[in-house]
């Protein structure tokens, strides 16, 4: 039986975390570069709802972990671009390994999300409009 | 109205291929600041302080931003300066969720707003010893020193446009004139106030109008009615953009002064500091309350406090 998320919104950005870095993983990442970053920043858009709503419900302190991990992820994200302009990623090894390093930063947002899932009560998320 | 981020979003849409500078200057982004202000009021009084906080240094991370790049010898193009694109993307994303959750701010606060804001009734009137009243009058001016000093650069200024100077003098009048000091100190007698040497001397500096019944005007006076005479001539004069655009800027001084005293009160601590900042915020964004009253009603509670 299916689980619904939709309770838990900081596990369904974990969700949405974790599908973008498989599709990051697969060959075909290299033809998508663009979808993968307008992809990437619509989770940066989403993390920035679930920042601002634990802060207005008193849990600044939550919401600064994520906000740091969503920072190094951006700035991967960035660094990642710059790296890859001009190339042809495949068969460019500083792009390819940045985009592990990208990988990597993305594996720590999705962490971070369960991790305050736990902590973050249930009730905290009545009315939270999850877009 | 368009919501914050709407503004935001359009400040960045038409000057994402250009120049820092251009966007710095640009009408949108100081509709941007101005509608920031409120924003930021509006979170502090309702008890968020941590998303105040946010914005706060998001929107002050973006403004060093575009300092940066507009005194930069580099000119690149706004979307292609990360650390500025990057300030400007947060704190867009930032007011879209605030936008996006609008009354919840409200919903989600504990502070009511103050049904009655106690410093706002006016100061009983009682009699003064003249000594006491100039005494008085002095502290009236001290804690108003910043503002006593920025209106004065600002009419001591040749290069001013004599409609600002207008709007400036009509500023001061609410805030020095006669009848203001008076009722914000509870004077019986106003006269008493005229023939104050100390508000003689502030009335005369700023060029405010004031009834002497003997003596050749003073060189301070002299200068400012030679003002107020270049100003009459001014006011004949056809107003351009460049005047409505000193007005413009001037009136969101006044109004980003008077949100930061609401702040400092809702900041001050105490069982009401908050439900009275929330009330006064709410009557002057109705229009209730003008900046001067805020101001007031600021001073007499934070005192009282």
């Amino acid at each position: 039986m299916a689980v619904d998320l939709s309770k838990w919104p900081l596990l369904v950005f974990m969700e949405h975390v974790n599908e973008w870095k498989d599709s990051a993983r697969s060959d075909a990442f290299w033809e998508t570069l663009t979808e993968h970053t307008r992809w990437a920043n619509r989770l940066r858009d989403e993390a920035k709802g679930l920042i601002v709503w634990m802060e207005l419900n008193g849990l600044a302190d939550q919401a600064s972990q994520l906000d740091k991990r969503m920072e190094g992820f951006r700035k991967e994200l960035w660094t990642f671009q710059k790296a890859c302009e001009g190339t042809f990623p495949p068969e460019d090894w500083h792009c390819r390994e940045q985009r592990e390093t990208l990988i990597d930063s993305a594996s720590l947002v999705a962490g971070i999300a369960e991790d305050l899932n736990d902590e973050v009560a249930e009730a905290v998320w009545e009315g939270f409009g999850y877009e | 109205m368009n919501s914050l981020s709407d503004m935001v979003g359009a400040a960045l849409k038409a000057y994402e291929e250009g120049q820092a500078l251009d966007l710095a200057r640009s009408a949108e982004w100081l509709q941007v600041r101005d509608r920031y202000a409120w924003l930021s009021s509006r979170l502090i009084v309702n008890g968020h302080e941590a998303v105040a906080g946010r914005i706060d240094r998001e929107y002050q991370t973006l403004r060093e931003a575009l300092l940066r790049a507009a005194t930069s010898s580099a000119k690149p193009k706004i979307k292609d300066n990360y650390p500025l694109w990057e300030a400007a993307t947060e704190f867009l994303l930032t007011v879209k969720h605030l936008d996006h959750l609008g009354g919840q701010i409200e919903e989600l606060s504990k502070v009511k707003p103050a049904e009655t804001i106690a410093a706002t009734r006016a100061v009983p009137k009682r009699s003064w010893i003249q000594e006491d009243l100039d005494e008085a009058i002095a502290q009236y001016q001290a804690s108003r020193a910043a503002r006593y000093k920025e209106m004065l650069s600002i009419l001591d200024n040749s290069q001013t446009p004599e409609r600002r100077k207008r709007v400036v003098r009509r500023e001061a009048q609410r805030i020095f004139g006669r009848n203001a000091v008076a009722d914000a100190l509870g004077v019986k007698a106003t006269r008493m106030v005229s023939r104050s040497p100390v508000w003689v001397k502030m009335a005369d500096t700023l060029g405010l109008p004031r009834r002497s019944r003997s003596g050749p005007p003073s060189g301070a006076g002299q200068r400012v009615g030679l003002e107020i005479a270049a100003e009459q001539a001014s006011l004949k004069a056809t107003e351009t953009n460049d005047y409505a655009a000193a007005d413009t800027a001037l009136l969101r001084q006044e109004r980003e002064e008077t949100l930061s005293r609401i702040n400092k009160l809702a900041r001050s601590g105490g069982k009401t500091g908050h439900s009275n900042a929330k009330a006064m915020l709410q009557k002057y964004e109705a229009g209730e309350m003008t900046d001067e009253q805020v101001r007031q009603s600021v001073d007499l509670l934070l005192e009282t406090a």
